[in-house]
């Protein structure tokens, strides 16, 4: 079939060549196959058909949504890079503090990526640290789509969610986001921000911090796992929340 | 990166193919724009790729998970006694493209005939078959000699 259909090289044909001169009933075979081949492709002109133009029009079209689309990602990882946030993220975050109704808006700019841990440590000069739980909450959690969803819960993927916390704060506090790494399983390599609730609220965050972003994209991972710690020169607090991501 | 232009000079081909697979021409031209559409907004495309070789794969691909989906969407129905839908081994099956009377002989055949002969018929080499559909060179050869004997018996009889 391969020599009827012009698929070998020189020296195969030369052998199936000296096989036909040796076997004369090896040649209907071929023939059979030459017969088939013409049909095929003689049914087919594949060289002349030409692609509609409603095709051709359907395909720039894709083609320009695509570039569009493409341009319009560029951006928003760009702006994403500047904050060194994991996820593909437009930072157009927020930070509330208080109940009532004290919300006031921090951009991106002003939030401060640290990458140690170890500036938490209580210092001397912050002031006494009080937190308690709210009522319905005692630990972190997040709202996506007006829904609570608490430690250990599903979040999806893409759709933009808020981080609470609610309770009384001073000193600072920090938000990582736990990746875990080969070298450690609770590594803090990458920073969400952190903040100094001196400067929430001209100095005092009374009822709680409310952490939201308009516009998180979380991309190939399956869990999310937030660290948040909070401390002065007399106490420290961690919570860590982990949610399933839901793709 | 991949440009219309390309899937412009090859949707012909693709379409053949994807003919091929469904029997129906609507089926196939949707099979093939979703591939289309797919890999113009792709941005990781391997490099190294013979793209033509893996759009067409692509359609293939596309083409079983929607067999799939389909198969599973009449056998849900069935459960639920709502539909006596019983057409779960080649659902697009029924109604033969407009073409000639081979493309017709062609259409009459097992899936995996049709989809090999076809490749052939627009000019792929064996070992661009083999790529397209992932297998050896050796299993195409003997899949078309197979199906080419059978296509003869038939275009005999008629």
């Amino acid at each position: 079939m391969a020599f009827a259909d012009g698929q070998l090289g020189s020296d195969e044909i030369a052998v199936v060549e000296a096989a036909l001169n040796a076997d004369p009933t090896l040649q209907a075979r071929v023939d059979k196959f030459k017969k088939t081949g013409e049909l095929l492709k003689s049914s087919i002109d594949i060289e002349n058909e030409v692609t509609p133009s409603h095709i051709t029009h359907r395909i720039r079209e894709i083609e320009r949504v695509a570039i569009k689309k493409r341009k319009k990602e560029s951006e928003r990882g760009a702006s994403s890079l500047q904050i060194s946030w994991r996820f593909l993220s437009s930072l157009g975050g927020s930070f509330a503090a208080g109940l009532a109704c004290a919300v006031f808006i921090i951009s991106p700019s002003l939030m401060k990526p640290v990458e140690d841990a170890s500036q938490f440590q209580p210092s001397a000069h912050n002031q006494q640290i009080t937190m308690r739980g709210s009522e319905q909450f005692e630990r972190p959690y997040l709202q996506q789509k007006g829904v609570n969803i608490l430690d250990g819960g599903n979040i999806q993927a893409v759709v933009p969610f808020t981080l609470v916390y609610k309770s009384p704060i001073s000193g600072k506090f920090g938000i990582w986001e736990i990746v875990p790494t080969s070298e450690s399983p609770n590594s803090e390599s990458i920073i969400a921000w952190s903040q100094d609730a001196t400067e929430l609220d001209g100095g005092k965050a009374d009822e709680g911090v409310y952490i939201e972003s308009s516009l998180f994209k979380i991309e190939d991972q399956k869990t999310l796992r937030f660290r948040i710690r909070v401390s002065n020169d007399v106490t420290s607090i961690v919570h860590e929340i982990e949610f399933t991501v839901l793709q | 990166m991949i440009t219309a232009q390309f899937f412009e000079d090859i949707y012909p081909k693709l379409l053949r193919y994807a003919v091929s697979l469904t029997k129906r021409s609507a089926a196939a031209e949707d099979l093939v724009m979703s591939v289309i559409t797919k890999l113009l907004e792709s941005e990781d495309l391997p490099t190294d790729v013979n793209v033509e070789a893996y759009a067409t794969r692509s359609v293939k691909n596309l083409f079983l998970n929607t067999l799939k989906k389909e198969s599973r969407e009449v056998r849900e129905q069935n459960a639920d006694g709502e539909s006596t839908y019983d057409n779960t081994e080649d659902p697009i099956s029924g109604s033969f493209v407009e073409a000639g009377d081979l493309n017709k002989v062609l259409m009459g055949l097992e899936l995996k005939c049709r989809e090999v002969l076809m490749l052939f018929a627009v000019g792929n080499s064996y070992k661009e078959i083999s790529e397209v559909l992932g297998i050896q060179i050796g299993t195409v050869m003997s899949r078309m000699a197979r199906c080419r004997e059978h296509l003869d018996q038939v275009v005999g009889e008629k």
